[in-house]
């Protein structure tokens, strides 16, 4: 998971929410797959090189968010199953999304329509990344 | 606990007439990591050896969990590890004696822990200090600052003169101490890039002052680089009042247009100035922490005016 | 306590190696007698002697080496943080690396010694040492014994503190800080201070017994800085922390204002010590009354300082007294002080140094409150005298008589003198402000009769003249001369005959000779009105008996039985005080002593007081006292060395001086 998941200290974004993002990304792409073990808040904190208590903070969003689950003495997994979300709140959580995305390609100073291909784009790659791994 | 692990209240430190630091006051809190930046000559020694109860402060006091550290050093000590800049342990020592040496100062020495550190870091624990190498020293040194568990570990410049083998497994030393100890950490570096993930906030000392002591979070949120060129302007390349609201901290003026390290930066309103008249190819990007101290702490340059506003 | 011992032991643990340098060195003594200049002695002296040189040699090197760096290079080298970013303080860091060293020091020295002690014995070589320094009368003052217990707790001392000079010297020099000033001018105030204070001392005039006394003193005044020194140190380490700048602030700042403060102590009690008072008088080695007035010079031990003859001109009645430099003594057979019979004025030697080699005549006149001084310098130990009213000084030194006017110092008249082995001058005197008569003694080197001839010589002052007189030959290698008043007659004391003759001083004529008791005590004395009173002890019966002006004895005054008699003074015309000693002399406690009253016309006997008590009895012409002058009231009590007055009429005794603050 290492391999996979980086974060960029310079980002305008919050490193524990690059994390947040990274995980979510990955249980979504069915790269880690559910039940599975994630790294611990040490290990992760040591290959990003980030403090801890970020990457803390991340997996305790994702736990609160149902993504991943605490195994006392066992550690952290994937949550067994990932809560499908409320239609209002993935619409939300979407919303929200696409409000950052759309925030940043206005910064970058692209158009609608090269936003939108990229956006396919990054979709398709995902789903073929996914297939791949689970093959 | 809301009481800071340590604090410097209005600290000052002269040297005749020239001051070294100049009313320098910050809090650190349990559990945070604190990077203090400045160039070479900024007063990060001078503040540092106040901070360990080594120097009287012309002005101003340094507190460790709450009391003067000038006066209560050697008490206060038993509850901080340091790591200085230069390793400064006898020579003639190894690091065998040097762990049996503190394991009588401290009323806890986790011995273990530190034979395991040096074996980790393979390190020999039977050759005389002076013989081992930069890295090699810089390691004996932090597994000596850790090996009593200490609540506050300050460091100086920890990475000056290591190979990057060295530097990385410092690096995860440290994540190691915060992860399994919560250890409130107080470094001044170079390294800007190493501790930039590590550092939870961040000071900037510059010439004697502290300019800049924020989160790492918020310092990020309102710094950005924006580039535009302005048409309103006789020539592309002047600028006028528009940048007022981001606050800029260093403008250069380039061929193509201008570019801005600006401290106030918000989403709103740079889209405002998006829209503004004559206002053309803006983009804004976040800046890396090194960027960020450079704009901050540098000198400025001759090419850098304010147009005629 | 735990952090001291851990960093002593760390620093014995850096430093095993000298115990192993010590241990090779502990060997080399037994190659000692093969050396070429160590061969003539028996071999177990040389091997002793070279282990306790080398042992001192290690001992002393160890500790300027280890005291310079232990601390001092930590310091250049910026090592000393190591320790303060540690819960050690201060002066545990001090105390640790300081003791450490010298232990390190002390255990080599005593690892050397230790082969040549399994051997046999050095120990004997070191025994029990005492150092006594002596005063100018060649008796020992006190003896200071240096056990062995004591000399191996000064050796730890002196290590501790060549340890501690070289590591103040170390950070003084090492810091190149501008705080050298302040350890220049401390060096100064210092010495200048304690050299101040030895100035005080110098009147003491304790002997400097070859270097045993001065190393003895320097050892102590150097071991005293060893609390400042140890203090210092610790200061520096405690407040300089990292910083050698700082460091040798504050270690300068405390060994100064400490060392300073106790040389300003030692100012201080060398000035105490030798600025006493009369009233402070504990016990009097001697005292001389004048003539007339209330004046004395009075010398004695001041209480709480020992070792010392604190001498003073007093006044009995007002209490006003001037300090005198040197001791009032008896070297030369008489005092060195005398008066002018009016007390008016009075003249003492003081020596510049023990041997006195050069000794100064000093002059003051007494008023009632204070008194100025002039000063004349002489080579050689003068006789002097004063005319009856203090307005003129005569002396006679290396053959030369000089007469001066006072206090101008205008020189009246010279004349030389003859002088030599067998010439003296037992009487010189002014008989009034313009006549002098100077008797003068030579002896002829014969053993059989005649053995000396006395010659009485006259100055006359008015005309400057030196004039011969009359020429006596006597039997005594050594005649006492005893003048009258006036000057017209002298008693000459022919002792190995048993004779005493009158004579008269113009003509030289034989006037009488009086039958003096060989072998038992007696004493004459002259009386104001010219005759002269004898006092005798013969066969334990003792009498006064007073000549007549022609050398006639007039009357015999019986005074009872006692073994020896006293003359004192003549509380009127009449009337002279006595003082008979009763018992027996080998046990002191069966002695007794009576003060009588005798008077000459009536020749009735009244005790007054009993008690050791000795008048202060006029022995020349120029202590002659006036009759019921306050000196003939004066008694010095041998027994509380005290000065005591006795009210002849009533008999009552007060004590004036002496036995100050009961100590």
């Amino acid at each position: 998971m290492a391999r996979s998941l980086r974060v960029d200290p310079s980002d305008a974004t919050p490193i524990w929410s690059q994390i947040e993002e990274g995980v979510r990304r990955l249980v979504a792409s069915g790269a880690l797959a559910p039940g599975g073990p994630v790294p611990s808040v040490r290990e992760l904190a040591r290959d990003l090189r980030v403090n801890p208590a970020t990457v803390a903070k991340a997996y305790q969003r994702l736990t609160d968010a149902g993504i991943l689950a605490v195994r006392r003495g066992e550690g952290t997994f994937v949550a067994p199953a990932p809560p499908a979300m409320g239609r209002a709140e993935r619409r939300r959580e979407l919303s929200e999304g696409a409000t950052r995305y759309a925030s940043l390609a206005v910064t970058l100073g692209s158009t609608a329509d090269e936003a939108a291909g990229e956006l396919s784009s990054a979709w398709r790659r995902l789903a073929d990344g996914a297939k791949g791994e689970k093959k | 606990m809301s009481e800071p692990v340590l604090s410097l209240e209005s600290l000052t430190v002269r040297y005749g007439r020239k001051a070294a630091c100049e009313d320098v006051s910050l809090s650190v809190e349990r559990g945070a990591v604190y990077a203090l930046l400045g160039r070479n000559g900024a007063g990060k020694s001078s503040l540092v050896r106040c901070l360990l109860g080594q120097q009287k402060p012309t002005a101003g006091r340094a507190l460790l969990f709450g009391e003067d550290v000038w006066r209560r050093r050697a008490k206060l000590m038993a509850r901080v590890g340091v790591v200085p800049e230069e390793p400064d342990a006898p020579p003639a020592m190894t690091a065998r004696q040097l762990s049996a040496f503190c394991s009588r100062l401290y009323a806890q020495w986790d011995d273990k822990t530190m034979a395991a550190r040096l074996s980790r870091f393979r390190v020999p624990d039977n050759v005389p200090f002076g013989r081992l190498s930069k890295g090699q020293k810089g390691e004996v040194m932090l597994a000596l600052a850790l090996g009593h568990g200490p609540e506050l570990l300050v460091l100086d410049d920890p990475t000056l003169g290591l190979d990057v083998v060295a530097r990385q497994a410092l690096y995860e030393e440290l994540v190691g101490e915060l992860a399994d100890r919560g250890t409130t950490v107080f470094l001044t570096t170079h390294d800007l890039a190493g501790f930039e993930g590590l550092a939870t906030r961040a000071g900037i000392l510059k010439d004697g002052r502290l300019v800049l002591d924020e989160d790492m979070e918020a310092l990020k949120a309102r710094f950005r680089r924006i580039r535009y060129a302005n048409r309103q302007t006789e020539t592309r390349t002047d600028f006028g009042n528009e940048l007022d609201a981001f606050e800029a901290v260093r403008v250069k003026v380039r061929g193509w247009g201008i570019e801005a390290v600006v401290s106030n930066f918000e989403d709103g309103a740079f889209e405002r100035f998006r829209a503004k008249d004559g206002v053309v190819d803006a983009e804004a990007s976040a800046l890396s922490l090194e960027e960020i101290f450079l704009a901050v702490a540098g000198e400025p340059i001759a090419e850098e005016k304010k147009g005629a506003a | 306590m735990r952090a001291f011992l851990a960093v002593a032991r760390r620093e014995i643990e850096e430093k095993r190696f000298v115990f192993v340098a010590a241990a090779i060195a502990g060997l080399v003594p037994f190659l000692a007698p093969l050396v070429p200049v160590l061969r003539n002695y028996p071999p177990d002296e040389a091997r002793d002697v070279t282990a306790l040189f080398f042992a001192c040699s290690f001992g002393v090197a160890l500790a300027l080496v280890l005291g310079a760096s232990t601390i001092g290079r930590d310091l250049t080298e910026h090592r000393l943080g190591f320790y303060f970013s540690r819960p050690l303080s201060g002066h545990s860091i001090a105390l640790g690396k300081l003791c450490a060293s010298t232990l390190l020091a002390l255990v080599s020295m005593v690892v050397i010694l230790i082969p040549v002690t399994i051997e046999g014995g050095w120990v004997r070589r070191v025994r029990d040492t005492e150092i006594t320094p002596l005063s100018a009368g060649e008796m020992p003052l006190f003896e200071v014994r240096l056990t062995l217990l004591r000399q191996a707790g000064l050796l730890v001392l002196a290590t501790l503190v060549l340890l501690l000079l070289a590591h103040c010297f170390g950070v003084i020099l090492r810091s190149r800080s501008r705080w050298l000033v302040l350890d220049v001018l401390g060096i100064a105030v210092t010495v200048l201070l304690l050299g101040a204070a030895a100035g005080q001392l110098r009147v003491m005039q304790i002997t400097w017994r070859g270097s045993e006394w001065s190393v003895f003193l320097t050892g102590c005044l150097v071991l005293a800085a060893a609390p400042a020194l140890l203090a210092s140190s610790i200061a520096g380490v405690s407040m300089g922390r990292t910083d050698i700048g700082r460091s040798h602030k504050a270690m300068s700042v405390v060994l100064w204002s400490c060392l300073t403060v106790g040389a300003i102590a030692c100012f201080g009690g060398a000035t105490w010590y030798v600025n006493s008072s009369p009233r402070e008088l504990v016990a009097l080695a001697s005292v001389k009354a004048a003539p007339d007035g209330n004046w004395l010079a009075v010398s004695g031990r001041a209480s709480h300082r020992p070792y010392y003859l604190a001498s003073f001109l007093y006044n009995a009645s007002t209490g006003a007294f001037a300090r005198v430099r040197s001791p009032f003594s008896w070297e030369w057979g008489f005092l060195s002080v005398t008066f002018s019979r009016d007390g008016t004025r009075a003249v003492w030697l003081e020596a510049q140094d023990r041997a006195h080699e050069s000794v100064e005549l000093v002059t003051a006149r007494l008023d009632g409150k204070s008194s100025e001084e002039q000063r004349l310098p002489f080579k050689e130990w003068p006789r002097f005298f004063l005319s009856p009213d203090g307005s003129r000084l005569g002396t006679i030194s290396g053959g030369l008589l000089s007469v001066v006017e006072l206090p101008s110092m205008q020189s009246i008249f010279s004349a030389r003198l003859p002088t030599g082995e067998k010439i003296a001058w037992p009487s010189a005197s002014f008989l009034t402000r313009e006549q002098l008569l100077l008797v003068r003694r030579s002896y002829t080197g014969r053993t059989s009769p005649p053995m000396s001839n006395l010659s009485i010589l006259r100055v006359d002052l008015g005309s400057k003249r030196l004039l011969q007189g009359v020429e006596i030959q006597v039997d005594s290698p050594d005649p006492q001369v005893l003048l009258s008043l006036e000057g017209d007659q002298m008693l000459v004391q022919e002792r190995v005959l048993g004779r005493t003759t009158l004579y008269d001083c113009a003509t030289g004529a034989a006037l009488a000779s009086i039958p003096v008791p060989l072998h038992s005590p007696f004493e004459f004395e002259a009386l104001a009105d010219g005759r002269f009173l004898e006092a005798e002890s013969i066969q334990g019966q003792s009498r006064l008996r007073l000549t007549l002006r022609s050398g006639q004895i007039e009357k015999a005054i019986e005074l009872g039985s006692a073994r020896a008699v006293f003359l004192g003074g003549q509380p009127t015309e009449q009337e002279v005080l006595v003082v008979i000693e009763k018992g027996v002399r080998t046990t002191p406690e069966s002695l007794s002593w009576e003060l009588l009253k005798v008077n000459l016309t009536s020749a009735s006997v009244v005790a007054l007081q009993k008690g050791p008590l000795l008048p202060l009895t006029a022995h020349s012409h120029n202590d002659i006292s006036r009759p019921g002058s306050p000196a003939s009231r004066l008694f010095l009590d041998v027994r509380n060395a005290s000065l005591d007055e006795v009210d002849p009429t009533t008999g009552a005794r007060r004590r004036l001086l002496g036995q100050g603050d009961a100590r």
